[in-house]
């Protein structure tokens, strides 16, 4: 089952042939990573601006540390975690408790596309209240994981630091949690 | 904080794990969409020759929030690495370019260069470290800093001017 839309074996491609140099395969790991990226910053607490001048300098640095990175896995681990360190480094200030936001009518949704997204709308109502319902690190954790594919996963929470509630070989403490919320009340209408 | 583990949280993923993860994937990415415009920044950011970079972080002292491209105002904005610190001020040109008027500290003469959409524009700093470029286009500008006597090239984030 691969539903997430960063495809591994795609990276893990790329990131051989950017490491050697090439440019194009580079340009292509930007377009694949920085969703992930741009959550982590934003999920840092900082405002839009600042968190694209993060990102952007986390991809500036990696130029220089190409050579340290010895795998697909560990490119993902590394982005995360200097993208962190520069989100802290901007001391901004950041809003410890932040409200999640709202959820947007869904743009597409006036456009002829349906099957565009892969929830309907009251599944996205619900998950989202369900989120919303989460410990913030439960919150925070699920939103980065979301962005990654699979072999990804352990490498991640570990960045996050956050190995228990991870996700992993097992469904992990958060996402078990998310299920349970949506199981119950008889609103388990998801498959 | 322990915690009984909810429910299944030992078991290993399933077909409704992945359904949700990619759900939650959707509705941050609605709830908050990165700009339009970062992967193209970023892009131009990092085509460089140079890999060894020093970059710099963007200290601004006036209009912080939302100004980032209001270059028609004048605006100072400075950059600090570890080796330096680059003060630029922005004011527009006749003809609907800008002009940049750097100092950096420590002072130096250093090659300058000054990346833009159109290509670059090169100068060298004086004694004081200050230097000028004008007719630089609107759009992405990035300072890239050569310096004298040392390998690393000292670069700016790309910015929208």
């Amino acid at each position: 089952m691969n539903v997430a839309k960063t495809d591994h074996a795609r990276v893990a491609t790329l990131f051989d042939a950017a490491r050697e140099g090439d440019r194009a395969a580079l340009d292509e790991l930007v377009s694949l990573l920085t969703p992930l990226l741009w959550q982590v910053a934003r999920d840092q607490g900082l405002d839009a601006e600042h968190a694209a001048d993060v990102v952007q300098t986390t991809w500036l640095r990696l130029l220089g540390s190409f050579a340290e990175i010895r795998s697909p896995v560990a490119l993902t681990g590394w982005l995360i975690t200097v993208t962190k360190r520069e989100a802290w480094r901007t001391g901004e200030k950041r809003q410890i408790e932040r409200p999640l936001p709202e959820l947007p009518e869904r743009l597409s949704e006036a456009s002829p596309a349906p099957e565009e997204g892969v929830l309907r709308e009251d599944q996205r109502v619900r998950l989202w209240r369900a989120v919303d319902n989460l410990p913030e690190r439960c919150r925070s954790l699920l939103r980065i994981v979301a962005f990654v594919h699979r072999p990804d996963y352990a490498e991640v929470g570990a960045r996050l630091g956050m190995p228990r509630g991870s996700i992993g070989p097992t469904r992990g403490r958060c996402l078990a949690r998310l299920r349970e919320q949506l199981l119950a009340n008889g609103e388990g209408d998801w498959l | 904080m322990t915690t009984v583990e909810p429910p299944g949280a030992n078991e290993p993923l399933d077909e409704l794990d992945f359904r949700l993860l990619a759900g939650v994937r959707e509705l941050w990415e609605d709830a908050d969409p990165m700009p339009a415009t970062l992967v193209e920044q970023i892009r131009f950011a990092i085509r460089l020759e140079d890999v060894d970079l020093e970059v710099m972080r963007i200290r601004d002292l006036e209009q912080v929030a939302g100004a980032r491209s209001a270059a028609e105002q004048g605006r100072l904005i400075t950059f600090d690495s570890e080796s330096l610190t680059i003060m630029v001020n922005v004011s527009p040109e006749a003809g609907s370019t800008i002009r940049l008027d750097g100092w950096l500290t420590p002072p130096a003469e250093h090659p300058i260069e000054v990346r833009t959409a159109t290509g670059p524009l090169t100068t060298t700093s004086d004694a004081e470290g200050r230097f000028a470029v004008c007719g630089v286009p609107h759009g992405m500008v990035q300072v890239l800093v050569r310096t004298v006597g040392r390998s690393r090239t000292v670069s700016t984030p790309a910015i929208e001017l």
